[in-house]
């Protein structure tokens, strides 16, 4: 195809995008030439018991003309900007699907996927030569949260390969904090009332008055009395003079 | 109910006497002749007396009958008395006076420190740290005291512990009453108040 052609083809594209462009929005419908299931061409190997479970016969699509490579659109969705390049996207021919095929069963099992298709989500193995080594270290240091723990979870592999590389918005906290450690508890932080917003005002200091001790005596005045002693009984009558004396009385008991 | 207190007949005992009362003097009170290996109480003129263990004489008190051992014990009492009443006459002398002169004569003889209490009218003899049995000593305070006075005296034990022993001075009635309330369960103060009979 000549360059004249081409352009002559982008052109007509552009004037019927331009065209399009115009019209209210729909749904997209168009399925570009998916291949058909592979299971719907054996319906005869399905168990007939359950009848209900037939999958439909195959839709009969109208066959296209052999496409070459410029005929070949994907449809784009349109991103469309005030002042920029407008990319555009558009299917060659849309493909209307029958609003009246009914059928239960909607479900198609989809054929498993090729082991190579598997292995291709992985990275490949020229990416993870091309890491520094560093990067590497950090995202095998990337450690799962156990189910039972409060943790942050810790951010993906990617978004932590980001952070290093470019640097993270905000420090993240520590995850692991050392236990408090036992013994004198930390002295409470001086913190500063301002006394128009909270209403703490300095007390001044109390002094302490100098009390002098004085004593405070009570004095008794006792008047005097000869009436104080109260004997009991009299003093012994008996007062002998002389051993003899005091003989004879105990001679005469 | 009579009063008698101790505390009356303290001015009556040797150490606790505060007044002023003649001393014992105990100047060649025995004199030691070796060489005739003789022993005499009073000077030169006294009589001879025998230095005796004391365990000898408890020997002879548990062998000897009670008449016997009364007997000793008044003639070893009745010689202190003679003594005494040799340095002191004790019709004339205060009381005092006279218990010094015993008590010294007593504690040559080595039969203790001797005192009195006078309980009412009552004499009681109390002698401390004696080696004699009671069966000696009551006997013995008893001949000393009627040996100085010249009238008869009888006695009665009231009471004998480790260290003291009190002897009742009396006539032979009133000293045979207190002995029968003693026996009877009296104790000695009582009995000393009942032989009063009722006033002192």
């Amino acid at each position: 195809m000549s360059k004249t052609e081409k352009i002559a083809k982008l052109e007509a594209l552009l004037a019927r995008v331009v065209s399009r462009a115009g019209e209210p929005r729909r749904q997209p419908m168009a399925v570009t030439a998916a291949p058909a299931p592979v299971l719907a061409e054996e319906p005869a190997e399905l168990d007939e018991v359950d009848a209900e479970t037939i999958p439909p016969p195959p839709i009969a699509l109208p066959r296209a003309p052999a496409m070459t490579e410029t005929d070949v659109v994907m449809e784009v969705e349109v991103l469309q900007e005030t002042a920029g390049d407008t990319v555009i996207g558009v299917a060659t021919e849309d493909i209307v699907v029958a609003e009246s095929l009914d059928s239960r069963e909607r479900l198609v099992a989809a054929a498993p996927l090729p082991p190579a298709a598997i292995v291709a989500e992985a990275p490949s193995a020229e990416l993870l030569d091309e890491s520094p080594p560093e990067l590497l270290a950090a995202v095998e240091e990337v450690e799962e949260a156990p189910l039972s723990s409060r943790r942050p979870v810790a951010p993906k592999p990617e978004e932590r390969l980001a952070d290093m590389a470019f640097g993270a918005e905000e420090p993240r906290p520590p995850r692991h904090t050392p236990p408090p450690e036992s013994g004198r508890l930390p002295a409470a932080p001086t913190v500063e009332f301002d006394a128009d917003v909270t209403g703490v005002r300095e007390a001044t200091p109390i002094v302490p008055r100098s009390r002098e001790l004085v004593p405070e005596a009570t004095h008794v005045e006792l008047a005097p009395s000869d009436a104080v002693a109260d004997l009991v009984g009299e003093a012994q009558r008996f007062a002998p003079g002389t051993f003899a004396a005091l003989l004879d009385a105990s001679l005469a008991l | 109910m009579t009063d008698l207190t101790l505390s009356l007949c303290r001015p009556y005992k040797l150490k606790k006497s505060a007044m002023a009362v003649p001393s014992f003097d105990p100047t060649h009170a025995v004199r030691f002749d070796l060489p005739h290996g003789s022993v005499r109480a009073g000077g030169d003129s006294g009589e001879r007396v025998l230095l005796v263990p004391t365990s000898a004489l408890d020997d002879l008190v548990l062998s000897a009958p009670q008449e016997a051992v009364e007997a000793l014990g008044r003639a070893l009492g009745a010689a202190i008395g003679r003594r005494a009443a040799s340095r002191l006459d004790p019709r004339s002398a205060p009381i005092d006076a006279f218990v010094t002169q015993l008590a010294g004569e007593a504690a040559i003889a080595g039969v203790g420190a001797l005192s009195i209490e006078r309980w009412g009218r009552a004499l009681v003899v109390v002698v401390e740290d004696s080696p004699l049995s009671s069966a000696l000593l009551a006997p013995l305070v008893a001949a000393a005291v009627e040996a100085a006075s010249g009238k008869h005296v009888a006695c009665a034990l009231l009471s004998r512990d480790e260290r003291t022993a009190r002897v009742l001075l009396g006539s032979e009635t009133g000293i045979a009453r207190a002995r029968e309330w003693i026996a009877s369960g009296i104790p000695w103060g009582e009995a000393l108040v009942k032989l009063h009979g009722g006033g002192v």
